[in-house]
């Protein structure tokens, strides 16, 4: 599905409040979005099944604020960026996400737990990582977007996103160097 | 100096290539799995547009119809099409009415084809 479809689907949720073309956009998107919170949380499915639905329910409530002059997928990752934020504020007086990773799956996980346990590697590294950092990372390796585009979600000049990723993939380089991981030639 | 600049841009290039290539091979590919069928449970209430869209092109076509509509409609798609075989630029009227139609056409056969109609 290309960008035309997307607007196409957006046009058509505006319009007549059609829920089958919301459908295909969700079906689209949800992947990305739920892997973003995946990560972000370190691979709490609970949270970031949770947040990923909020994401999808303010999608569907301002969807009308959505120029066409962005790509959809810009402005959905902004919402799940904003998102995000509001959760951290709200547990801010409750334990960091950083302690959170390690909370037992919780019952709505779909199925997605035992992809986690395969991937706890990609998920302790991204704990040595400043949270900026780690978004930035996660936008540009993990979701493919380019360095525009995270600029926009993020709401930082490019250079500031660069300088963020330049950061992030030393750090990376310097725990998987740590960590024995020559055989993957990182580092 | 510009040896040492061209090694810490080859060095990045590495690294660059090399975390990518990790991290894309530990990506995790989520399925679905009744994750959107629970999430359009939780949407608020549909407004009910459904029988209002057919209601419009019934009203518009039998109005088209029994009216000048319909030759207008036609004579500016016709207009449309021979100025683009003459190579000329067609009218504003043609354009718009050109434009509206495909547009039209398009959001129907997307609306019927979801509802398996089409």
């Amino acid at each position: 599905m290309s960008q035309t479809d997307d607007l196409f689907l957006v046009s058509r949720v505006i319009l007549f409040d059609d829920r089958k073309a919301f459908d295909s956009l969700v079906r689209k998107y949800q992947g990305g979005i739920r892997r973003f919170f995946l990560h972000l949380t370190f691979g709490n499915t609970e949270t970031s099944n949770d947040l990923s639905q909020e994401t999808f329910i303010k999608a569907y409530l301002y969807l009308r604020s959505f120029k066409g002059s962005a790509r959809f997928s810009t402005w959905l990752y902004r919402i799940a960026y904003n998102v995000f934020y509001d959760h951290k504020r709200s547990m801010h007086k409750e334990l960091p996400l950083e302690m959170d990773g390690g909370k037992e799956l919780g019952t709505h996980n779909y199925g997605i737990s035992d992809q986690i346990h395969m991937n706890i590697d990609v998920m302790e590294s991204l704990k040595v990582l400043k949270e900026e950092e780690r978004i930035a990372i996660i936008l540009f390796y993990l979701e493919d977007f380019h360095y525009d585009k995270i600029s926009d979600i993020m709401k930082c000049p490019v250079g500031t996103i660069k300088t963020h990723l330049h950061r992030g993939k030393e750090k990376l380089a310097t725990y998987f160097k740590k960590s024995g991981y020559e055989r993957t030639s990182i580092g | 100096m510009r040896l040492i600049l061209k090694n810490q841009v080859m060095k990045e290039q590495v690294l660059d290539k090399e975390l990518s290539a990790y991290l894309s091979s530990n990506r995790i590919k989520i399925e679905d799995n009744g994750f959107t069928e629970n999430l359009m449970k939780r949407l608020p209430p549909a407004r009910k547009y459904g029988f209002l869209i057919y209601a419009f092109i019934i009203i518009g076509l039998l109005v088209a119809l029994f009216t000048p509509g319909y030759e207008i409609l036609v004579s500016q798609l016709y207009s449309f099409m021979g100025s683009l075989i003459s190579f000329k630029m067609p009218s504003v009227e043609a354009i718009i009415i050109t434009v509206s139609v495909t547009f039209g056409a398009i959001l129907l056969f997307n609306i019927t084809y979801d509802e398996g109609l089409a």
